[in-house]
């Protein structure tokens, strides 16, 4: 390890070092932010965030000028994890199981992210940067739900825009909370659904 | 008017008590008349904030709530301890004239005729309270008396759900689940945001989807 005074004499060393510092504050932060939504806290303020990261207010907004950039440095940091989790399941079977399975999956995904999609769903209109962002998370999952279901590009645009509206977290936090349905009983109608769009009687 | 616990402040829910005390003063023109201010300026508020979500800022600050309504912070503070003590107002306030939107309609005819009908008039008020609602939606985790008039409103939007369709009753509950799902703001917004289709789209999709379900 290199001395300070080692260290002044070699400002580029030094500069990089304190990039990586700042790097890792931020990430210190946008993790803070993770574990608040986790304990349920969805619109943390700012003290919050420095408090749990275990740094001042005014290196908070030192690294983060505004709650946009804040979102946009969380999306990146996070988004591989749950992308991956979006890319999972199992795609075999036939088309009865791969409902199943389809269902069981996103909604296993939606139960494990519902504290970061309610957060979403509060910041969605006021913020360009989550709305943009919760677009592409859109985007990734309607991919790969046809994964799992390639029978749906197949359906009229009606029927395939109903599927993708049935195996939602909209829809899973409708069933769950507004109609007060277990969580057996919530996947059970959204299969439900899918075979009355899916197979033809 | 008396949902929530009263501030020291004038408001509506103390009119009667203070009424048969202020006749005998003998400054009762002078009270009375402040009275009335103090009531013009609370409704203003209501009213302002109730412009503000209705344009779509769904969690409007207490200053742009002040500044709208041409009170200073201080007099709004009188007023409201705090947001959700407005919020409930205004959901007062809207409520009788939002469940109005919903009745009516032609609800005679077959269940196909009567599910297009159901939806296009169901969701030509969601367009009109849309906003409301989801303002409603996004201080839900942050107010337990929005949560209990979430749910009543939720109650109210079966009801008449089951009102277009009274098939809807003897179906098993899977179906009958979906169906209100289907049929729900949240569906509709869904389709209508983030899948970004039109009225028209929606309405088609939501129909033939009912359908379907129905077995009709």
């Amino acid at each position: 390890m290199p001395t300070e005074a080692k260290l002044a004499e070699l400002p580029a060393i030094e500069s990089d070092g304190r990039r990586q510092r700042t790097e890792r504050t931020r990430v210190a932060i946008v993790e803070a932010l993770y574990e608040l939504m986790e304990e349920g806290n969805l619109v943390p303020t700012a003290q919050e965030l420095a408090d749990k990261a275990g740094i001042g207010l005014r290196t908070y907004f030192r690294r983060f000028k505004s709650t946009e950039e804040l979102f946009e440095c969380f999306d990146a940091h996070f988004r591989p994890s749950y992308e991956e989790l979006i890319w999972g399941g199992r795609r075999t079977g036939d088309l009865e199981q791969r409902i199943k399975n389809a269902v069981q999956h996103f909604t296993d995904c939606f139960t494990s992210q519902r504290n970061i999609m309610l957060s979403t769903h509060t910041f969605l209109w006021r913020s360009p940067v989550i709305s943009r962002l919760y677009t592409h998370t859109l985007a990734t999952l309607r991919e790969s739900v046809e994964g799992f279901l390639p029978e749906l590009k197949e359906l009229s645009k009606d029927d395939r825009e109903a599927a993708h509206a049935v195996i939602s977290f909209e829809m899973w936090h409708r069933l769950k909370v507004h109609q007060n349905l277990s969580k057996k009983k919530s996947r059970e109608i959204m299969e439900m659904v899918l075979r009355a769009l899916l197979i033809a009687t | 008017m008396c949902h929530i616990k009263n501030n020291s402040g004038p408001s509506l829910c103390s009119d009667g008590l203070n009424g048969s005390t202020v006749i005998r003063s003998p400054n009762f023109e002078f009270k009375d008349k402040r009275r009335l201010r103090s009531e013009n300026s609370r409704r203003a508020i209501v009213l302002a904030a109730l412009e503000l979500l209705e344009e779509g800022i769904l969690q409007p600050t207490v200053q742009q709530i002040a500044e709208r309504a041409g009170v200073g912070g201080r007099t709004y503070f009188r007023h409201f301890a705090d947001m959700e003590e407005l919020f409930v107002e205004v959901h007062n306030e809207i409520y009788t004239s939002s469940v109005e939107l919903f009745r009516g309609g032609d609800r005679s005819g077959l269940v196909g005729e009567r599910i297009e009908k159901s939806v296009r008039h169901r969701t030509e008020a969601f367009e009109q309270v849309g906003n409301l609602i989801l303002a409603t939606q996004v201080m839900f985790w942050e107010s337990e008396a929005l949560r209990e008039n979430l749910s009543n409103a939720q109650l109210d939007l079966r009801k008449d759900l089951e009102d277009w369709l009274p098939e809807l009753k003897n179906l098993a509950l899977e179906k009958r689940e979906a169906i209100v799902a289907i049929a729900s703001f949240d569906n509709w917004r869904r389709l209508r945001e983030r899948q970004n289709l039109t009225p028209d789209q929606s309405r088609q999709i939501i129909s033939s989807l009912l359908c379907k379900v129905f077995d009709c």
